[in-house]
This record gives C-alpha cells, structure tokens and sequence, in this order.
C-alpha cells in the first residue's frame, strides 16, 4: 500500500528568504518525522531534511515553494513545516508543540 | 607518465614526493583507497565529523553564554551542516564506490555546494559559501591530523606543487625542506622564480592547470633546465633524471674548487660578482661562495612577511645583520621596489588596471613619504655598520631621482638634529631598468654614484611583454637584440664618465649571457648566490678579445633565436659539460 503524498504550497516571507537560520529549522524540525519530505521551487526539488540542499535552492522572500511528504506521518510533517514558515521562523518551541 | 611543459625559472633537476596545495593553502591528495581500506576510510571520516562537531559544539556553547543565543546560532547552522544526512550518503558513496580518499571526498563534494552558492543570486550567498568552506577546513583538519602542513610546517622534504604562491607564503617556507616548486600560473621574475633562485632550487612556473592530476605523495620530476614537469615517471625516466642529478653534484663539487679563487679572465681582468639576496639570512651564502659584496638587497620581504607595515627598528636590525656579516664589503640596498598591489593592509590606487605601468617602486615611495622616510632613516642609521650603499629602484625621469634624493638628504638632516650618527659619504645610486633612463644615461651619470641594469623589468617595458602572462611570455626574453642594444648603451655611458655600472637581472646570472655581457665591457655583476661559482668558472676560461669577438658578432644577428644559438654553441664549445 503507497503511502499518500500530502502537498501545500508556502509563501517564503522571511527578509532574507530560505537564508541559513530558516533552512536550519526547517532541516531540523523535518528531521522528526519519517516521511520523505520534498521542497520544490523553480522546478527544483530538495530533501528538505538537508540544510545544504535546502541552500542550493536560493528561494528569496515571496518565492512560493511547495512542500510535499510522503510517508506516515506526511499529513502532520506538512502542517508542521508550514506553521514554521508562517510564523517567520519566529518560535521553535512553538513548533516542538505541534509534535 | 606525464609531461608538462612550464617556463623554466630556476634551474636543476629535483626528483621527490609532492605535496599539493590549493587555492586555500591546504594539501588535498587525490588518493584512490585499496578496496580493502574503504571500510577503514568510513570511520575515520565518521570519527572526522564527530570531532568536528563535537568541536562546533563547544563553540556554540561558549559564544551562547558569553554572547547570547543569537549569535551562537551560525555554528549550529554548521553542525546543521555539517552532520547533513545528504552530504553524508554523497560522502559514503565516493569513498565506497569511486575509492577517494575521505579527503579528497570531503574537498570534492563541499566545493560542489559552495559553487552551486556562489552561483545564487543573494547577499548572503557569499557568506554561506565562507560556511562551508570553514566546515571544509574544519573536516580537513581532522582528517589530515598530523599529515596537516602548512608551507612553513614541513617535516621532510618535497616538492612543492600549487596552483600559485602568495610572496607571504613563499617567505614563510621551511627553506630547509623545501626541494623544488611548481606553480600553474606566473613566469619568470614571479616571486616564486625569485625564491626557488635564492634558495637554489629547480622552479617551473605557468604550466597552466595540472593539480587534479596528481597526488600529494606521488613522485614527481622536476626539469628546472627545460621547464619540464613529469607526473607519475616511468623507470627508464627516473633512472635518466637520477643520472643527471648526480652529474649535477658531480659539477657542484668541480665548481666548489674555484671559492677562494678571484674571478679574473685568462688574460687577466679581474670581474666582480657580488650576490642577490632577498633575506638577511643569505648574506652568510653570499660569503661562503665566495662574492665581494651584495649588489642587491631585495628589501621587499620586510613587507611581504608580516601583515603590519614594517616599523624603522626592524629595518634597521634586518640592514644590520646584513652589512655586519658581509664584514665591510659593500651592500647595495635597494629601496622598495613593489607596486600597491603588492603590501599587505596598503590602500589599492584606483585606476589601476596595469600595475606594471601604475604605481608602483619609486613612484609608490615618493607618493608615500613617510614609507619612504621610514626605510630611508633605517639605512642609514645602519651605514655605519658596514659599507651600505643606497640604490633607487624604476628610475624613469630625471626629476624622479632628484626628488628620492632630496627625500634622502631630508632623512639626514633629520638625523643630524636628533645626533643620530650615519655615513655622510653614502654612495647613491639607480637601476637602469625603463628605457627611458637608458635613453638619458648620459645625464644620469651626472646625478648618481652608481648604476645597476635591472634586466627584468628592462625586458618587460623594451619589449611591452607581461612575464606573467603565458600566453606571451615567450616574447619576454633578455636574447632580444633592441634589449641587448640598451644594454650595450647603458654600459657605454656609464664607461665614459667612468661611473660603475653593474647588472643584477637574472639575465646576469645566466651562464649562457656571460661572455656576451663581457664582451659589451660589463665587469660586474650581481647574481643569486648559488650561480656564483658557475659564472666565475666562465670568466675563468675567456680572454676579453675572445668575449668582444662574440659580441660584435652577435650584435648584428637579427632575431632572439639567433642570438641564442650563437650564445649556446659559443659555450657549449668552451665549457662542454656546462648544463645550460
């Protein structure tokens, strides 16, 4: 049985778009989850379990990237990145409580 | 085996292990693992990024509590980084699969992002490829452990392959271990050909890139005669160049004979050879080979090796270890001679794109008057410690040597208000290097003490050719006959006024030049310590009218090549075993 693949799109709002410290949480809080979990910008898509792929993307503030996991827990991974990314990377502690 | 073929800087044949440095200055073998290593490579790439981020860590810590959270937050980006699980199989898979070293790994898929970063548009891009290059760096510093060397760490000897060599890092070698350089880019007259002449080592220069191509630890020969480089040598080629490196040792003793003999012509006229050198250090050289005095001290390196401005006193100590052991034979002591480009911590002029015609030398000193006051002040406080004698450097204009000179009896004047004790007679003199100044010689003699033929920038501005650019470097050449017609005019006018007129290019330390530079009436010359014994076994074995015959003959020939041909078979007729 395939697992589903759960996709949302996010707007990268943050001044210096997916910079070092955003792609750095992102990397991490992808990290807990099982699922394989893709970003895709421009046609590009990287592990977004891996800071340096994350990187090579060079997604500015107001690129729309989209998230898509695939796996059991895909439907949560997804709510989970995208509360990151709307609330400008703001607070991990937030985060960690989606979990 | 292969060949490579550079320009020839320094000559001798040096057979060893290389090392390898980058751009960064770091050695990073290409070695491929047996296929019973890979397991073994693993883990200590494994226990490498531990280390390495066990370190990280630490970092973070301590900035966390001394500096807050926020500023703590780069290196666990690093760690991030640094334990990424991509990065990781990447690694994994060219250690199992293709057999790298974990090095080599490491270097190979770090530099892949970095480029990929550069490559993105953002302000911040450059500043992550700075992150990985430090993650890099950090991992290589694991991984290499005690293999890590920097030029100045060497524990045995090699030969240094790099893509170019900053003067820093070539100042800051272990001369001692040091056999041979090879460098992708520069040419002639780079600092790494002046290096490898002064500490008599095989150099070839501007082979354009071969870095990938070998491996530190591999053995590799240096052709420094023909501006050869062999790769990976076959037997019967390590067998021939170890052959020739023990006829080399065989004429090194010949030579070693002639030290405590003078330097006269079979008919009796006596030629001075006095040495270049670039570091107090090399004073001692110049004596153990037997020269009667320094024609030239690079002060350069006084500037080059240390990232602040040299102050007067370390001038005046470096000026003083010199003249005190050449024990009262003359030090010619040339003031700065380096374009803006060039100093460490120094304001780059605008409007620079053609430092060699830019500010540079003397223009640079008379600009900066308290650099120039600085140096001039220590020279001769040093003066009365030996016999000093001060040389400008790019004399281009009459009014340009008036001005150095005025700078120089201001310094004494100062001196003599302060009570500071110097050697009022110092003797004063220029290089004859545009030829511009070839041009009015007959009113340089005048104005000066004494002359010095800077034949390498004489080459480069008769005949408009950047030494350092491959693509024309074969142009540069001291065999050109409008070089030698400046040259025979510089030493005419010196002759008249009888004002001695030396030469300390590298074309005066060049056995193949030496009758010819004779034959024109040259009767001193200033070279690197190690070609003295080889030019005085040629003064040795000429008579004056045999060396005038050659040049008169020479002096009509059309074109460097023929010039050099007529050179060579002259010698190789007198001194048949003389390597040329």
């Amino acid at each position: 049985m395939a697992d589903p693949v759960v996709t949302q799109t996010f707007v990268v709002s943050t001044e210096q778009g997916l910079h070092l410290r955003p792609a750095e949480q992102l990397a991490k809080l992808a990290g807990r989850y099982a699922s394989q979990i893709g970003l895709v910008y421009q046609s590009q898509r990287v592990d977004a379990k891996s800071i340096l792929e994350m990187l090579t993307l060079g997604a500015v503030k107001g690129a729309s990237v989209v998230v898509e996991a695939r796996g059991s827990d895909a439907a949560d991974a997804v709510q989970a990145i995208v509360a990151l990314v709307t609330n400008d990377f703001s607070s991990e502690e937030e985060t960690n409580t989606i979990k | 085996m292969q060949r490579l073929q550079g320009i020839a800087v320094s000559p001798g044949v040096a057979i060893g292990e290389a090392i390898v440095f980058d751009h960064e200055g770091f050695r990073i073998p290409r070695r491929f693992l047996p296929r019973d290593a890979v397991e073994a490579e693993l883990t200590r790439l494994d226990e490498s990024i531990a280390a390495a981020a066990s370190e990280i860590d630490l970092n973070r810590q301590r900035v966390a509590e001394q500096l807050g959270d926020d500023y703590a937050a780069i290196f666990s980006a690093h760690l991030q980084m640094l334990q990424d699980r991509r990065l990781h199989d990447e690694l994994e898979q060219m250690i199992r699969d293709r057999h790298y070293s974990a090095e080599y790994s490491v270097s190979r898929a770090l530099r892949r992002y970095a480029k990929v970063f550069l490559s993105l548009e953002g302000d911040t891009m450059a500043e992550r490829a700075n992150d990985i290059f430090d993650i890099e760096k950090r991992l290589l510093r694991h991984l290499l452990g005690q293999r890590r060397e920097g030029l100045g760490e060497l524990t045995s000897e090699v030969l240094i392959l790099a893509h170019n060599l900053t003067p820093s890092e070539t100042a800051n070698l272990s001369p001692e271990f040091v056999r041979g350089f090879v460098t992708e880019m520069g040419g002639p007259g780079s600092h790494t050909a002046i290096v490898a002449e002064a500490l008599d080592i095989p150099a070839v220069v501007g082979t354009g890139p071969f870095l990938t191509e070998v491996s530190g630890g591999e053995t590799v020969i240096i052709d420094g005669d023909h501006g050869l480089v062999i790769l990976q040598p076959d037997e019967e080629t390590l067998a021939r160049y170890r052959h020739e490196v023990d006829e080399h040792r065989h004429l090194a003793a010949k030579l070693e004979t002639l030290r405590d003999l003078p330097a006269d012509t079979l008919d009796g006229h006596h030629v001075t050879l006095l040495g270049n050198i670039e570091f107090p250090a090399e004073a001692k050289q110049c004596q153990e080979r037997g020269s009667e005095g320094i024609g030239l001290y690079r002060t350069e390196f006084l500037y080059l090796s240390r990232d602040v401005q040299p102050s007067e006193e370390d001038h005046v100590l470096a000026y003083n270890e010199v003249t005190q052991a050449m024990q009262g034979l003359p030090v010619v002591m040339r003031t700065l001679d380096l374009g803006a480009d060039k100093i460490p911590n120094f304001p780059m002029p605008e409007d620079e794109p053609n430092p060699f015609l830019g500010l540079r030398s003397i223009r640079l000193t008379l600009k900066h008057l308290d650099l120039f006051r600085t140096q001039l002040r220590a020279m001769l406080r040093a003066s009365t410690s030996g016999n000093l004698r001060i040389m400008f450097p790019l004399i281009t204009t009459l009014i340009e040597l008036r001005r150095a000179k005025m700078v120089l009896s201001d310094a004494m004047e100062d001196l003599d208000e302060e009570g500071i004790d110097f050697d009022r007679n110092i003797q004063v003199g220029m290089m004859v290097e545009v030829p511009s100044a070839v041009l009015m010689m007959d009113r340089f003699v005048e104005e000066v003490d004494f002359f010095s033929i800077g034949t390498n920038d004489l080459v480069q501005y008769a005949l408009a050719v950047d030494r350092n650019n491959k693509d024309v470097a074969s142009l540069y050449t001291a065999s050109d006959p409008a070089v030698l017609r400046l040259i025979r005019m510089a030493i005419n006018a010196a002759k008249k006024r009888d004002k001695p007129i030396s030469m300390c290019g590298q074309m005066s330390g060049n056995p193949q030049y030496t009758m010819l530079l004779l034959g024109l009436g040259l009767r001193s010359f200033s070279i690197v310590p190690a070609a003295i014994p080889e030019i005085k076994r040629i003064c040795r074995s000429v008579t004056i009218p045999q060396c005038e015959e050659l040049a008169e003959r020479v002096m009509t020939l059309d074109s460097s090549r023929d010039v050099k041909t007529a050179l060579l078979e002259e010698l190789t007729r007198l001194l048949p075993d003389q390597p040329v």
